[in-house]
């Protein structure tokens, strides 16, 4: 008699979503985090007139379940008239043609050379401890425990970049 | 306890023939009651039993009467109603028990009488038990309460706690799956299955199923705001806020699986489970220390695997 009840509890157990393998939807929710900042990112910063025909594409470089959920978010959906296509880098070579560029923090010792291989006016997103290191035009960082960006409006106005005030007024940091 | 019911009902009609014609003798249609009793035809004693007190108004108040009343309404239970939950018979069966226990002023029913209650009372929770699912978790409910109400009638120290513990861990789970059958419109199913652990830690505060369960729905709770109600194109600052609120539940989550981890410091779910939540509140340093524990874990299993 005194078992019934756990017995129960197993059987229920069993068609209920179960424990942690959370620690899959924790990487998934953080990365969605990124990916709907990438997006606003795309939706507030100006480009200049060449870069406004044709795709809006967005590389991921250095981690490909990071490109797999933004692939599946944002794939044609809209930034003005453009459609945004998200490609993975799966070397240096790969990295010209970006609107947006997301660097993955397994890539932050390669920061010189990614610099060297991208397009000037691509938006460089890293996820560094701080934005002068990381060479980026924004960086993602926590504090807290919370998601925030730095911004280096400096270096995205030497790329001919226009940062709008909406993410100048959200940005945890610029310089 | 059916041993012990057995040897009640034995004794119980030994006595029926010893003493029946004593408590029935201006009561001929005790001849009947007794006899359809005996023969197993317990529809014709029942029937009988309004027979008798209605010849017989002074049996109301005969213990022997409700005794008999009592038995033949448990005996229409077990073998007419088959048990079932929704016999009728058992409420009266009980009524009837009470009644005698409380006119026996010599005691004479007293040990059968509270036996058989025992034995219905415990029906009540094998019933409770029967009845927990997401369909008829609220007769579940009932029955549950019933046998509380019956076992403390008979028994008024005793101690429910364990039973508490497991009723209320049982319903937990039956809340978090009408929670995850039907996630975003029934939230409340989540806070009854919280709720129920919480009366769980409030008996026990380490118990290790509440403990790493409210972990858990923490934990996910955080994840889901972020996964499910927060849309691709969001604007910023409702991802802040949403952002904030899952942090939240995060940092919810952790104790109560630090106190399920004190419970099982091998147990890897609840490992892994820590681990996700340091993640989820980015506290990298407590992040490498537990995965390092499970690493170690790991290590240690196969070690013992390969012996």
């Amino acid at each position: 008699m005194k078992s019934k009840f756990i017995i129960a509890i197993v059987f229920i157990a069993a068609f209920t979503l179960s424990g942690f393998g959370q620690m899959g939807e924790a990487t998934a929710a953080r990365t969605k985090l990124k990916g709907i900042y990438m997006y606003q990112f795309a939706r507030n910063v100006l480009w200049p007139d060449e870069f406004s025909k044709g795709d809006f594409v967005i590389g991921v470089y250095g981690d490909e379940s990071v490109y797999q959920q933004f692939s599946n978010s944002y794939t044609n959906k809209l930034i003005g008239s453009q459609s945004i296509k998200v490609k993975f880098c799966s070397s240096l070579t790969e990295l010209k043609n970006c609107h947006i560029l997301f660097i993955s923090s397994s890539k932050n010792g390669a920061i010189n050379q990614i610099n060297k291989n991208v397009d000037k006016q691509t938006l460089l997103v890293s996820e560094s401890t701080n934005l002068a290191s990381s060479g980026a035009i924004i960086n993602f960082i926590f504090k807290d425990s919370k998601l925030k960006f730095e911004l280096n409006k400096t270096k995205a106005q030497k790329n001919d970049l226009k940062v709008g005030q909406y993410l100048t007024k959200l940005a945890y940091n610029t310089i | 306890m059916i041993r012990l019911i057995k040897i009640g009902l034995l004794t119980f009609i030994c006595t029926l023939f010893f003493s029946a014609h004593g408590q029935f003798e201006n009561c001929p249609e005790k001849v009947l009651l007794i006899k359809y009793y005996k023969e197993k035809n317990y529809n014709k004693a029942k029937v009988m039993l309004d027979s008798v007190l209605a010849a017989c108004p002074n049996q109301k108040d005969n213990p022997y009467y409700w005794h008999l009343s009592g038995f033949i309404n448990f005996d229409i239970f077990k073998y007419v109603d088959n048990r079932s939950p929704i016999s009728k018979a058992r409420t009266v069966a009980i009524a009837s028990f009470k009644k005698s226990l409380a006119l026996d002023k010599k005691e004479e029913y007293i040990d059968n009488n509270t036996k058989v209650l025992d034995y219905l009372s415990n029906s009540y929770y094998n019933d409770a038990v029967l009845y927990v699912d997401t369909v008829h978790h609220k007769e579940s409910q009932t029955f549950f309460n019933m046998y509380k109400a019956l076992k403390t009638f008979i028994h008024p120290d005793y101690n429910f706690n364990k039973k508490d513990i497991d009723f209320n861990n049982a319903m937990a789970s039956v809340f978090r799956m009408k929670y995850s059958n039907q996630k975003h419109q029934r939230r409340e199913y989540l806070d009854k299955a919280i709720s129920c652990y919480e009366k769980t830690l409030s008996i026990d505060s380490s118990n290790y199923s509440a403990n790493y369960n409210s972990g858990i729905i923490y934990h996910n709770l955080g994840v889901d705001l972020i996964l499910d109600e927060l849309a691709d194109d969001a604007e910023l600052e409702k991802v802040i806020m949403m952002e904030e609120l899952a942090i939240e539940y995060f940092s919810k989550s952790l104790p109560f699986l630090k106190r399920a981890y004190d419970s099982k410091p091998n147990d890897k779910s609840i490992i892994q489970g820590i681990i996700a939540v340091y993640y989820s509140l980015n506290e990298m340093e407590n992040y490498v220390k537990y995965a390092n524990i499970l690493k170690k874990i790991n290590a240690e299993t196969q070690i013992e695997k390969n012996n």
